[in-house]
């Protein structure tokens, strides 16, 4: 990667990055959402330990729908705020893309971390394989970054943007959920020969975003 | 001159062949291992839609492709069409799915993860209509949409084909999937599903090719009305009469 690409791509993550800072709106929600989320579950679990495919698939509902929501902004803020056409001017798509991809992995990987870590505090799951554990939130986590992304840019010259951007990326999250619990539950101690199959194909569909995501936008890139 | 696929359909021969073989479908022995035996002859119906629904969806990446590198509208028409029509199998194969699901295990939707999986599969194709419909502009609806059509490819067919047959989803399907792989369906059977499944491509087949022939028709429409409307001031052109809307008032 020649210095002007790396440049690039770490500007708009700077960019992302300090527009955040200014308003913490990302931040703030993302936290208050892992909060208020994990809360109402354990609420509404009370006194009932879950098994390890109803923890998993509890913990994916929580992050697909976070990023589903969330995550695609980055594009549609541009669009709403009118500087979409200033970024075409001065970055090349794919650093474009991958600043904005880059940021979005931030947000998740924190976003995960805080639902994964709160939820096993409040329902006191047992992780059988750590590793396992931690590799499927990493993987899952830019994987649905990846996608997220993508469905914003797609959406982001739409009418209705927000409400477009979520029912493009959901069902597309949806599968990676499926994988994602297979993981996850393999990782708490359900027994089954394709649990590190899942947390490879978590890490696969992670690549594959990052590769097709800056080609397709490379040629929506031009109006 | 018409298209081949077009000409068989349209011919009174494929329709006669169609009625012979839906009949035959009555006539071959019933299928061991089923409820009701004689209801499990939707699978000839139901088992040609997710093939000719996954084939069209392969037919439009590849055309999603091709509109989003040549930024040609006439190959959007054409992965538009095989979208749509790829759709409308979807839900014949719920619709079917669904009929067998009350039929054979007793409930209209079991929570199946076969069926609830090819319903996610549905809301693919359906957020596909949204975005579509949600873009005014033809030329960037053809490249988003290409676009979503990329991105969609590999979660629709993950969870068609990998999905059910993970381990802890397998053991907790009552969807059979391996039975034409281990030879369960042979004799009369297998020779009904293929004969089936042979003139059913056709149908889609000519259907998608009208479809693609409408748009391409509409679209070179949208492009001479273009042309029409700046001819009145291109001597060279023959002058243009347009019909024009009156208002009553004031006659």
């Amino acid at each position: 990667m020649s210095p002007s690409w790396s440049r690039e791509i770490v500007a708009v993550f700077r960019k992302e990055w300090m527009s955040e800072v200014r308003t913490i709106s990302g931040l703030a929600s993302t936290a208050l959402y892992a909060l208020v989320s994990v809360l109402i579950l354990t609420a509404a679990l009370f006194a009932l330990k879950p098994g390890a495919i109803l923890a998993s698939g509890l913990l994916w509902t929580l992050c697909v729908l976070a990023g589903g929501v969330t995550l695609p902004r980055t594009f549609l803020a541009e669009e709403e705020l009118g500087t979409g056409s200033l970024l075409r001017m001065i970055t090349r798509p794919e650093a474009a893309y991958w600043g904005k991809a880059l940021f979005n992995m931030v947000l998740m990987l924190v976003l995960t971390g805080l639902i994964f870590g709160l939820f096993a505090l409040n329902t006191g799951i047992k992780i059988a394989i750590p590793e396992a554990f931690l590799l499927s939130a990493i993987f899952g986590s830019t994987a649905i970054a990846g996608t997220s992304t993508l469905s914003g840019a797609l959406a982001a010259l739409s009418s209705n943007r927000a409400t477009v951007a979520a029912a493009i990326s959901v069902p597309l999250l949806v599968f990676l959920a499926t994988l994602g619990v297979a993981a996850v539950s393999y990782s708490l101690g359900e027994p089954s020969k394709t649990g590190w199959t899942a947390v490879g194909g978590l890490f696969a569909y992670s690549v594959l975003t990052g590769a097709v995501g800056p080609f397709v936008y490379k040629q929506l890139w031009r109006r | 001159m018409k298209d081949w696929s077009i000409k068989v359909v349209t011919n009174p021969a494929f329709a006669l062949v169609f009625a012979a073989v839906t009949v035959w479908s009555f006539m071959v022995p019933d299928a061991v291992g089923f409820q009701q035996p004689a209801f499990a002859r939707i699978f000839f119906w139901h088992f040609p839609c997710p093939i000719l629904a996954f084939s069209l969806m392969t037919v439009a990446l590849w055309f999603s492709f091709k509109a989003l590198t040549t930024k040609d509208r006439t190959w959007d028409i054409r992965a538009s069409a095989a979208m749509d029509l790829s759709m409308i199998l979807v839900i014949l194969t719920l619709a079917s799915g669904i009929l067998f699901s009350k039929v054979q295990w007793g409930a209209w939707w079991q929570q199946d993860p076969r069926q609830t999986s090819y319903l996610l599969v549905f809301l693919i194709y359906a957020a596909y209509l949204v975005l579509r419909s949600s873009i005014a502009d033809p030329d960037v609806r053809a490249k988003y949409a290409a676009g979503y059509a990329i991105a969609a490819y590999l979660p629709a067919q993950f969870l068609t084909f990998v999905f059910p047959r993970l381990e802890h989803v397998a053991k907790q399907s009552f969807h059979p999937t391996t039975s034409i792989m281990q030879g369960q369906i042979k004799g009369a059977y297998a020779q009904v599903i293929i004969s089936v499944l042979v003139l059913v491509t056709l149908l889609v087949l000519a259907i998608y090719r009208l479809r693609v022939k409408a748009g391409l028709l509409e679209y070179q429409l949208e492009l001479n009305n273009g042309r029409l409307e700046i001819s009145g001031s291109d001597p060279t052109r023959p002058t243009v009469v347009r019909p024009v809307p009156v208002s009553r008032e004031g006659l």
